[in-house]
Order: C-alpha cells, then sequence, then structure tokens
C-alpha cells in the first residue's frame, strides 16, 4: 500500500470545515451589489459654444482692443473735424463767388488756384 | 474544477456591458464555492477565506478585460484565488516572525474554531499540512482532495508537471511520515 493510499484509507477526505448558515447565498448578493463600475459610463456628446470654450483672457484681450480702436476712431474723427474747421477759416466766399462755383466746373488745379488768390 | 456551461458564450457576455454583471453572476454562482473550500483549506480561517473570496472575485470583475481566454475561466479564477492565498501567506509568515520576536506567536488552534467540526484525527491532519509550505500544500490539496489534473494544476500555479508530481509526492511522504504511529 502506497503512503497515499494510507493516508486516504486512515483519514479520508472528508471536509471538517464549516461555513456560516446560508452563507454561500449571501456571499454572492453581497458581491454582486458591491462590483465597482468596469465600464465606462457612455457620454452623451454636448457640444459647448465657442464662447464658453475661449478661455477668459482671450475674451478680456478682446474687450481691450475693442475700447483702444473704439478711442483711435474717436479722436481721428475729431482731428478730420479740426481739420476741415481751420482749413474753412479765413475763407469766406461772397454771394456772387458761391453762384460762381455752384455754376462752374473747375478742375482741383483751378479751384486751388481761385482759392488761393488774394485778388 | 467544475466546469461552467458554454464557455464560450459567458466569455462573449463578459465582454459586453450590457450583459457583462449578469454573466459575471453566473460566474460567482459557479464556482464561488469551490473558490471558498479551496481558500478556506489553504487559510483555515473562515474570515480569512471569506476576504481572500472577495479579493478574487472583485479582481476577477476589474481586470477581466486582461483575461485573454488563452486557458478556461476556472483556471483563470484559481490562478488569481491561490495567489491571493499565496501572498496573504506570506505576509502572514512574516508577520509570524516579528511575533515570535515578541514571543507572542500565533498558533493554528482549530479547536476554538467554531466552523471546524473535525475530530482529533482531523485536527492533526490539519497540524501535519501545516508543516509543508505554503506552495507545497497548494499542490497537495489540489491533488488529494480536488483531484485536479496536473495539466490543470499546471496551468493554474506556472509549475511544470514534472516538478508538480515531485512535490506531491514528497509531500505524501511528509504527511505519512508525520502520522507514522497512526498509519
Amino acid at each position: 500500500m502506497s503512503d497515499e493510499e494510507k493516508i486516504r484509507s486512515k483519514i479520508g477526505t472528508e471536509n471538517p470545515f464549516k461555513v456560516p448558515e446560508g452563507y454561500f447565498e449571501d456571499f454572492q448578493q453581497r458581491l454582486m451589489s458591491s462590483l465597482p463600475e468596469r465600464f465606462p459610463a457612455e457620454k452623451t456628446v454636448v457640444r459647448t459654444p465657442l464662447w464658453r470654450k475661449r478661455p477668459f483672457w482671450a475674451s478680456a484681450a478682446a474687450a481691450l482692443v475693442g475700447v483702444v480702436v473704439l478711442f483711435a476712431s474717436l479722436r481721428t474723427f475729431d482731428r478730420q473735424e479740426d481739420a476741415y474747421a481751420s482749413a474753412d477759416e479765413g475763407v469766406v466766399f461772397t454771394e456772387e463767388e458761391m453762384d460762381y462755383l455752384a455754376s462752374s466746373v473747375f478742375d482741383d488745379y483751378t479751384l486751388y488756384s481761385y482759392l488761393t488768390n488774394d485778388e | 474544477m467544475p466546469v461552467a456551461v458554454n464557455e464560450e458564450l459567458l466569455l462573449k457576455q463578459l465582454k459586453d456591458p450590457k450583459m457583462a454583471q449578469r454573466a459575471f453572476g453566473t460566474v460567482v454562482k459557479e464556482y464561488t464555492e469551490p473558490l471558498y473550500w479551496h481558500l478556506r483549506r489553504m487559510v483555515l480561517d473562515h474570515d480569512d477565506a471569506n476576504d481572500l473570496l472577495q479579493n478574487t472575485f472583485i479582481k476577477a470583475w476589474t481586470n477581466f478585460d486582461g483575461f485573454q481566454g488563452n486557458s478556461k475561466i476556472s483556471t483563470w479564477l484559481y490562478r488569481i484565488a491561490t495567489n491571493e492565498a499565496l501572498t496573504f501567506l506570506s505576509r502572514q509568515a512574516s508577520t509570524d516572525i516579528v511575533s515570535l520576536d515578541n514571543d507572542d506567536a500565533p498558533t493554528v488552534n482549530l479547536e476554538a474554531d467554531e466552523y471546524f467540526d473535525g475530530d482529533d484525527l482531523q485536527q492533526r491532519f490539519q497540524q501535519a499540512l501545516q508543516t509543508l509550505p505554503p506552495k507545497q500544500r497548494t499542490v497537495f490539496n489540489m491533488k488529494y482532495f480536488d483531484e485536479m489534473k496536473y495539466e490543470d494544476m499546471s496551468e493554474v500555479l506556472g509549475t511544470s508537471v514534472g516538478a508538480l508530481k515531485a512535490s506531491y509526492h514528497l509531500a505524501v511522504q511528509k504527511i505519512a511520515a508525520f502520522f507514522q504511529d497512526d498509519i
């Protein structure tokens, strides 16, 4: 008789261990209810408007540029007004001259000569 | 080792997000008992076996995507469970060494275990098994109690069939020597 046969005949393979009542059923329920999420949740694609994607500093920079352009435009406009006003100073047309100007066709040179003529 | 019904279908379902949890329920139902007894024989204590069984299933569930399907689900589960138990025993052994220094070594006391129902001979048998190194004890348990084929054991333990046969033979000799006067 081999050693294994001796052990089997003397001790056998009986299981001397026990488990608490209903252990296997409880275990399965507990395990299944505590399983971690294996698959990542499906993501719904939400399109974010571009203005929401733009970072704050970009919006602030754009606003600043807008303000600078606005002020620059107003300044340029004021300068042009001043230029026109100063160009008009000292040039007073008589009624006859106005009629003449209105009824005549000048080229730029003739008009310039007329306006600069002191006589 | 129990064989799951239609393993190929089960594998397919386990990879399908809509069916995976239900399919895993089938796996748990099929393998809870055999894996529990496998673990219990290794660690003896019910609470420890319970914790290790839970870890085994949680690891199987979370790492299922890494399962290539090259082996049977049962082999894969036994491998995870065995690794869990061996790691636990190794950690326990290192704690025992520290405890030995403190003259406070815990001993296997099955008499006080309310979930142990064996007689004196069974208790001595368990003590004899505890004298085997953990991996050799695993080999002995799988062959002696579960009557697992060496080829399946080889897949679970990652050891050659020849080495397993030698290990089992040696374990049997040691147990027989332990009971020299009785058998």
